[in-house]
C-alpha cells in the first residue's frame, strides 16, 4: 500500500476548511475536531477508492458529511432513548436567546435546520459551486439552490439585517419610545 | 453637493418605482452581508494553523502503513 505524499499534503492543506465545516454543522469546536480525525482516518483507510485526478477537498468534505450524519442519527436515538423528547428540544433551544447580537452568526446558524446550514456553508463560504454542493450532499443542483436561497431567507430575518427594531428594546427604540411618551 | 450626487445616481434608475424590488426574498446587498459574515465566521477558524493532533494522526497513519515498517 502506497501512498503518495501528494495525497498526504492534499488531505492537510484541506484540514482548516474542514474543521471550519465541521464547526458550522456541529456548532461544537470538540466535536468538530473529532469529526476532522474519523475523516482523516476513513480518507486513508480508503483512499483507494478516490480517484486521482477528481476533486479531493469535496471527497473528504463528503467523508465529514456523512460521519457528522452518522453521528447525529446516533445522538438523536440515544436521546430518545433518554427520555422521547428529542423533537422539542429545537424549539426550546430557539426561544432561550430571544434577543440574538447582530454579530451572532453562529446563533443564527444553529437555528436553521441542518440541510440548509450545510448548503450555505458549502456555497456561501467554503467556495464549492452548487454542483459540487450538490455532489457532497448527494440531491439535485436545484435542491442546493433552493436551500441556499432559504437559509439566506432566514439569517435575514435572524440577523436583524434591515429590521433593527422588529424585536424591540434595544437603546435606539427605547430613545424613540421615551420620546413618545413624554408627548 | 452629496444630495445631488444622490440623486444623479437615483435618476439613473430606468423607471421611477422599485417596488418590485420588495418581492425578492434577499436584495444583493443584503445576501453579500450574510455571505461576508459566513466568510468571516468560517474563515475565523479555516484561518488557524493545523492542530498538531492531526499532523500526528497522519503520520500515525503514514507509519502504519509504509510498507519499510518493521515486524
Amino acid at each position: 500500500m502506497d501512498i503518495s505524499s501528494q495525497f498526504r499534503e492534499q488531505i492537510i492543506a484541506a484540514i482548516p476548511g474542514l474543521r471550519a465545516f465541521g464547526l458550522s454543522l456541529t456548532s461544537r469546536s470538540d466535536r468538530a475536531d473529532d469529526l476532522v480525525q474519523e475523516t482523516l482516518m476513513k480518507a486513508w483507510k480508503h483512499h483507494d477508492s478516490f480517484e486521482e485526478g477528481t476533486n479531493l477537498k469535496a471527497w473528504l468534505y463528503t467523508i465529514l458529511r456523512n460521519e457528522f450524519y452518522t453521528q447525529l442519527r446516533k445522538r438523536k436515538r440515544e436521546v430518545e432513548d433518554a427520555d422521547g423528547f428529542y423533537s422539542s428540544k429545537v424549539a426550546v433551544h430557539a426561544e432561550q436567546d430571544g434577543h440574538l447580537d447582530m454579530s451572532d452568526l453562529k446563533g443564527a446558524l444553529d437555528k436553521l435546520p441542518e440541510d440548509q446550514r450545510e448548503a450555505i456553508i458549502l456555497v456561501g463560504a467554503s467556495g464549492f459551486s452548487y454542483e459540487e454542493a450538490a455532489e457532497i450532499c448527494g440531491v439535485a443542483v436545484g435542491t442546493i439552490k433552493s436551500r441556499v436561497n432559504r437559509a439566506r431567507a432566514r439569517l435575514t430575518v435572524l440577523l436583524e439585517i434591515g429590521v433593527d427594531e422588529k424585536f424591540g428594546p434595544d437603546a435606539s427604540s427605547e430613545a424613540i419610545l421615551l420620546n413618545a411618551h413624554r408627548n | 453637493m452629496v444630495d445631488n450626487e444622490k440623486k444623479k445616481g437615483k435618476a439613473k434608475q430606468p423607471g421611477k418605482s422599485t417596488h418590485k424590488m420588495t418581492s425578492t426574498p434577499a436584495k444583493p446587498e443584503v445576501s453579500d452581508l450574510i455571505g461576508q459574515r459566513l466568510r468571516n465566521y468560517y474563515n475565523s477558524v479555516a484561518e488557524q494553523p493545523v492542530p498538531d493532533r492531526f499532523l500526528d494522526l497522519l503520520a500515525q497513519l503514514e507509519e502504519a502503513s509504509s510498507p519499510k515498517k518493521s515486524g
